[in-house]
């Protein structure tokens, strides 16, 4: 069997294994981040004072006097040691979990109110699957909605992006002359200066407060702004290329206009380029967007996404003693390689590539 | 004789790079409302003609293209301005940083590339092969990993076992140290930041040198050098490595650029100094003049790594000698 395993096609078979497996992953993040309330215990921004810098709960089958139960169970936790905030589990009284249960209400996608969630704690205890951060908020639950935000400015991101750059490259292509040396050289500029900093400068523009919604989408536009000039450049290259092809000559001997030309004639073939390009740009918008609220100046959708619940966790006391608070990290990493898995074909032959 | 007349022309595009950047710049961060010395209206304490006065003497008072055209000026005679965050001059604050920065840039992508460029190489020709199937693995999983979480890890590391600093740049113990033993302790604490940038530059410029070392293997001049019984480590060397390190040395320049943007992250975990700490200082206090050096100074160096990237293409591949006049 381990032979089998380790000959040619053994590997070959755990590549692809691991593919599925990813794929998978994928298809949980998506669906956890659609339905964050319904798998979330407690509401992602609800204080618990009493459970401040709380340890996940810990799950029990068997109860401390060895007794097996079926359905699993919980402990209720109490501060034992205020100062360096250690809390005991109290084994005199059990806390069943309950599944499918009543809770906070919330609305199922944005739309559909529900009140159901997947487990929740009975009356009296605390369930807290991955802890709490310093003010007792349910990490599990942050995480959860946090991949709503980042999911929605990777998608909205790669939108923008390859609009962006599909109307300035086909611009520059199209029109050829001065347009397009201009735009070619203000592409050039784009690139020649380091993307964090014009970011951080064009953020600094914006106003500190926003509604989430408009601040999503102009912290995105602001990361697609700084990153559009590879996507400007393969497209013009591509339609410099296809202005020579028979069938656009076909066209334009036959009285089509630019416009004709470029929306039937070029777009189909410019579009496997350019979903290729604008999804190489995915983990860029991720990345942009939990730096940017990683250093405190996010898009000030209050403090939801990855990247600020990270900000706390500069703190030693985090890294050393309340790891759990670390979940985000996770999550990203999850998400990155995922997006870099999904988008990147067994032989790929050009790697374009935007780093932050 | 080319290669001087192309350093010319370069040299020439740099300066007016550094100009048009910081000019835009400048325009930019005029619209955003207010001074470094609108903190100071707001406090009941300081007079209205103090800060106004303020104003005047730092030159902030006037029209936003007269304190261009001033600035520009100055910075002919190459005095850059003062910066009121760090009230110093902003080319001390600049250089400090710089240095700083490049002291955990340079060792970290030079042994970046390195690695990489015989990683990758060596990826390719084991591709299908066990060891080729980690190296996918490796690199998918390092390619996922930011210098965010990298370098949270790192703390953690650092603050779990206590083998390494958890930040700074040097112990507060040393006072006027042996160079020996200055050296032992920038090491000490410049390996922590220099791995956490290391590894993602490693994976990207593997993954590039995979793609183009795994081109080069089935092209017929190897082929050939084998016939002629070539060393397995020459031909591995002279006709496959150094003929693909064409994209690798053409993504050095963004490389670079994303290294000194990309620390920001690693300066701010790290507490570390650098320029991507003093942009972002800059930019925060409206501190515009340091605003503007660091932003001359980082588009000068990523215009300088992708110079050194084309001088070095020049000199590694001879093939590109010969379009020189088209390609610069």
């Amino acid at each position: 069997m381990a032979e089998k395993l380790l000959s040619k096609r053994g590997f070959a078979r755990l590549q692809t294994a691991v593919r599925w497996m990813v794929r998978a992953m994928a298809a949980l993040l998506s669906i956890g981040a659609a339905c964050s309330d319904f798998f979330s215990a407690n509401p992602p921004d609800e204080q618990n004072l009493f459970y401040f810098f709380g340890p996940p709960t810990s799950i029990h089958f068997i109860d401390a006097r060895g007794a097996f139960h079926l359905t699993p169970f919980v402990y209720r936790y109490e501060l034992e040691d205020p100062l360096n905030v250690i809390y005991q589990e109290q084994t005199d009284a059990r806390y069943p979990l309950r599944f499918f249960a009543q809770g906070y209400s919330y609305r199922l996608f944005g739309f559909i109110p529900a009140s159901r969630h997947l487990t929740r704690g009975s009356d009296g205890s605390f369930f807290y699957l991955l802890g709490a951060d310093k003010l007792g908020r349910d990490v599990f639950a942050r995480v959860a909605a946090g991949a709503r935000i980042s999911l929605l400015v990777v998608a909205t991101g790669i939108a923008i992006y390859g609009l962006l750059g599909l109307c300035i490259g086909g611009l520059a292509g199209m029109q050829g002359g001065w347009p397009d040396r201009a735009l070619m050289r203000f592409s050039e500029f784009v690139l020649a200066i380091p993307a964090l900093y014009l970011l951080l400068a064009l953020r600094a523009l914006l106003p500190q407060k926003l509604p989430a919604w408009e601040a999503t989408l102009l912290g995105v536009g602001t990361i697609a702004l700084v990153s559009w000039p590879p996507m400007a450049r393969g497209v013009r290259g591509l339609i410099i290329q296809l202005r020579q092809a028979p069938f656009v000559e076909a066209a334009r001997s036959l009285g089509g206009t630019p416009g004709q030309i470029f929306f039937r004639h070029m777009l189909p073939a410019l579009a496997p380029f350019v979903l290729a390009q604008s999804t190489l740009a995915a983990p860029l918008f991720l990345l942009g967007e939990v730096l940017l609220s990683f250093l405190g100046v996010g898009f000030g959708s209050a403090d939801q996404s990855w990247g600020s619940q990270l900000r706390d966790a500069q703190d030693l006391r985090i890294l050393t003693d309340f790891r759990w608070n670390l979940a985000p990290l996770f999550s990203v990493f999850a998400t990155l390689l995922c997006l870099n898995v999904l988008t990147s074909r067994p032989d790929e032959r050009e790697f374009r590539r935007t780093t932050l | 004789m080319k290669i001087l007349t192309i350093l010319m022309k370069r040299t020439l595009r740099l300066g007016l790079l550094a100009f048009t950047v910081t000019s835009a710049t400048f325009f930019l961060v005029s619209l955003i409302p207010g001074d470094f010395f609108t903190a100071l209206e707001a406090n009941p304490n300081i007079r209205p003609e103090t800060v106004t006065r303020l104003r005047e003497q730092y030159g902030l008072g006037d029209p936003v293209h007269l304190q261009y055209v001033h600035w520009v000026q100055r910075s002919l005679h190459l005095d850059f301005g003062y910066s009121l965050f760090y009230g110093s001059a902003v080319s001390s604050v600049v250089a400090n940083a710089l240095s700083n920065t490049l002291w955990m840039g340079v060792p970290a992508l030079l042994l970046g590339c390195f690695a990489g460029a015989i990683l990758g190489t060596f990826h390719a020709v084991h591709q299908q092969r066990p060891a080729g199937y980690l190296l996918d693995f490796l690199s998918a999983v390092t390619l996922s990993l930011p210098p965010l979480i990298l370098g949270l890890a790192a703390l953690m590391f650092a603050s779990g076992t206590q083998w390494f600093p958890v930040g700074g740049m040097s112990a507060v113990s040393l006072e006027s140290p042996h160079p020996l033993a200055w050296i032992l302790d920038r090491l000490h604490h410049i390996a922590l930041p220099v791995a956490c940038i290391c590894l993602p530059v490693t994976a990207i410029v593997e993954k590039i040198q995979y793609a183009a070392a795994k081109n080069t293997l089935v092209q017929l001049h190897v082929r050939s050098a084998r016939a002629r019984g070539l060393s397995r480590r020459r031909i591995l060397l002279m006709h496959v490595l150094l003929p693909s390190l064409n994209p690798v040395l053409s993504v050095f320049g963004p490389l670079l650029g994303a290294v000194l943007s990309g620390s920001l992250v690693l300066e701010t975990i790290f507490s570390w100094p650098g320029l991507g700490k003093a942009t972002y200082d800059a930019l925060f206090n409206t501190d515009i003049y340091l605003l503007l050096g660091c932003v001359a100074c980082g588009g000068v160096l990523l215009a300088l790594g992708n110079l050194v990237a084309d001088l070095l293409l020049f000199l590694l591949d001879p093939r590109t000698r010969h379009f020189s006049n088209e390609a610069f």
